[in-house]
């Protein structure tokens, strides 16, 4: 068995340090010899090498689906791999409660929404909903948090204005963030407008979602940023941290 | 070697500001391309430059495309705000002291350069920060602080936190009506006319010199004879775009009846479409005067509707904008004719257009 290099890691196919790699698209052209081609020299400019397509369907209207295999030339340092993760401890349901009891000394109030025009509830409601998710309990079910899960395509301004009703200590934005990045701007938009309403540095502001991860989280000009698996005990528990470590009770 | 500075650094200098947030349009307008220029420049002007983002720069690839984005080299001795975690080659840089601002990429510290390095800069996200931060590097010696922007978000460009702006444009925003769009909205709202100084004094008369939230209003009168005084100025902290119909403290307004009362507005926090618009149908001329361009959320329509409607928008402070760099590249592969996008970016503005790929 061949030792791995950590500093040039590639993917294992057949044999080890092989690259190969299985890929799988679409193209808007005719089924037939010519597809095979197209589909071919499209992974062959990717920079892969001994592209050769295994599978492929006539999907009609012109369009053909493919399953290709092909060699990946470059390689990763995982040596040099950082991903920022959240530093506070989780915690659980009856750690968190006995937490903000003691520590902060009175409810939190977190209000929670998927903004702007996104409607995927489900990243919001499996933290904020009272059954909660994978057996863990939503912020609903916690005694001593106030939760308000505001629901889908809330706007930035019915956010501050539910922020400044509610005196949130903390806002939870969902976002499914698209290739386009059509969302990005209005994840900013929300932090310049509490910006604009010196509200900023009296909250605790946390986005989520498939695509999103704490360097994106700080480019938007958020906290902390959860992505996809995230379960509510680790969202309170970080909200409940960051409210005693910058003295917000 | 004066000849080698960029027109932006000699615009800087001439204009002896000190702090200079460089902000964008969207994402990808270049603004690391700007700052990576205003380094050199600094390093050719033998002057030691603290650094600071509100986003997270000089990562080797965007967050959001993984696309590669230009590092910020730096010359030995200077300065920077960062977390210590996502800082790599840290022994080549001396911590100087914490910022006392925690992240999730590590607590954030101001360092020196020991030698020429890369440089990340990440964790500095809110404004309270870039103030503590700003402070900080100057304590330690630093004679100018360039602030790179994030996004599209405007809080660099707070006149407490910046002294000049440099707003940073390109392809990358969308088609050529997209850009021509965005950069004329930012360009306007960078702009924003500055209100009278009896105006602000006005305001700060109620508001003390911090100025805060809520609204200001009062009433003049105004005619053949030119404008009357300002009435005793209202002023309501807890009043804002977001606290119901803020029309109803007009109503206690109504008392001046001499000549058409001008009706002044001094909203200190943000102003949005929605406050514009409830302001529009005001019988009486409105000067709708907001704290800094920072806190403008009116979109250009509105604007030029309530300009229609004989009404006005006014701040009180704004850092200076100094121009307008345009990046006819977008990351996403497509790019704009370089001659016709500077001829639209200077069509908008009377404003100095760079192209940071002359630079």
């Amino acid at each position: 068995m061949a030792t791995v290099d950590l500093t040039r890691v590639r993917p294992y196919g057949d044999t080890f340090d092989d690259g190969v790699v299985q890929l799988s698209f679409s193209l808007p052209v005719p089924y037939g010899e010519e597809a095979r081609e197209a589909a071919r020299q499209y992974v062959a400019g990717l920079g892969m090498m001994e592209a050769a397509v295994v599978d492929m369907k006539d999907l009609g209207e012109d369009m053909t689906f493919f399953v290709l295999y092909a060699k990946a030339v470059h390689t990763v340092d995982f040596t040099a791999i950082k991903v920022p993760k959240v530093e506070s401890p989780v915690m659980d349901f009856y750690e968190i409660n006995d937490f903000i009891r003691e520590h902060i000394g009175r409810k939190i109030i977190v209000i929670g929404a998927c903004t702007g025009t996104d409607a995927h509830t489900v990243g919001i409601d499996a933290i904020m909903n009272m059954k909660g998710y994978a057996g863990e309990y939503g912020l609903e079910r916690y005694p001593e948090i106030d939760a308000y899960n505001l629901g889908s395509q809330v706007q930035n301004d019915e956010m501050v204005r539910k922020a400044i009703e509610l005196r949130a200590d903390a806002i939870l934005v969902s976002q499914v963030v698209t290739q386009k990045d059509v969302h990005i701007p209005n994840l900013g938009e929300l932090v310049d407008l509490l910006e604009a309403e010196g509200l900023r540095r009296r909250m605790v502001l946390i986005c989520g979602g498939p695509r999103i991860h704490h360097e994106l989280a700080l480019e938007l000009g958020y906290d902390a940023g959860f992505g996809p698996g995230t379960l509510a005990p680790e969202v309170a528990s970080y909200v409940a941290h960051e409210i005693v470590r910058r003295g917000l009770a | 070697m004066a000849s080698c500075l960029s027109p932006l650094w000699m615009e800087i200098e001439r204009r002896a500001v000190e702090t200079v947030a460089v902000v964008g349009v969207c994402k990808h307008a270049g603004k690391t391309t700007v700052l990576g220029r205003l380094i050199d420049d600094a390093a050719r002007a033998n002057q030691r430059l603290g650094l600071v983002s509100v986003g997270v720069d000089g990562e080797r690839a965007d967050v959001i495309l993984g696309t590669p984005k230009p590092q910020i080299r730096v010359p030995s001795g200077t300065l920077f705000a960062t977390s210590i975690q996502m800082q790599s080659a840290g022994a080549m840089v001396q911590w100087l002291e914490p910022a006392d601002i925690s992240s999730p990429v590590g607590d954030v510290w101001i360092g020196r350069a020991r030698s020429e390095l890369n440089v990340v800069l990440a964790g500095v996200r809110q404004r309270e920060h870039l103030l503590r931060v700003k402070a900080l590097l100057y304590a330690h010696g630093a004679e100018r602080v360039l602030i790179d922007g994030a996004l599209a978000r405007m809080v660099a460009v707070q006149p407490d936190v910046a002294d000049a702006v440099v707003l940073a444009t390109g392809a990358a925003a969308g088609s050529p009506d997209a850009v021509r769009r965005v950069t004329r909205d930012t360009v306007m709202r960078l702009t924003a006319p500055l209100a009278d100084r009896d105006v602000v004094e006005l305001m700060e008369s109620v508001t003390g010199s911090g100025m805060g939230n809520g609204i200001v209003t009062a009433t003049r009168s105004t005619g053949a004879q030119g404008e009357g005084n300002w009435s005793r100025p209202r002023y309501d902290p807890e009043l804002s775009a977001f606290s119901g119909d803020p029309r109803r403290r007009e109503r206690a307004e109504r008392d001046v009846s001499d000549g058409e009362p001008q009706r002044l507005w001094g909203c200190l926090g943000a102003v949005t479409d929605a406050l514009v618009q409830s302001l529009i149908l005001s019988d009486d001329p409105v000067l709708l005067v907001a704290q800094d361009p920072s806190r403008l959320f009116v979109s250009l329509d509105v604007w030029r509707a309530f300009a229609r409607a004989g009404h006005h928008i006014q701040v009180v402070r704004r850092a200076e904008l100094l121009g307008v760099t345009i990046n006819p590249h977008s990351p996403r592969g497509t790019a704009m004719d370089r001659c016709a996008l500077r001829e639209m970016v200077e069509g908008l503005t009377s404003l100095p257009v760079w192209d940071v790929m002359e630079w």
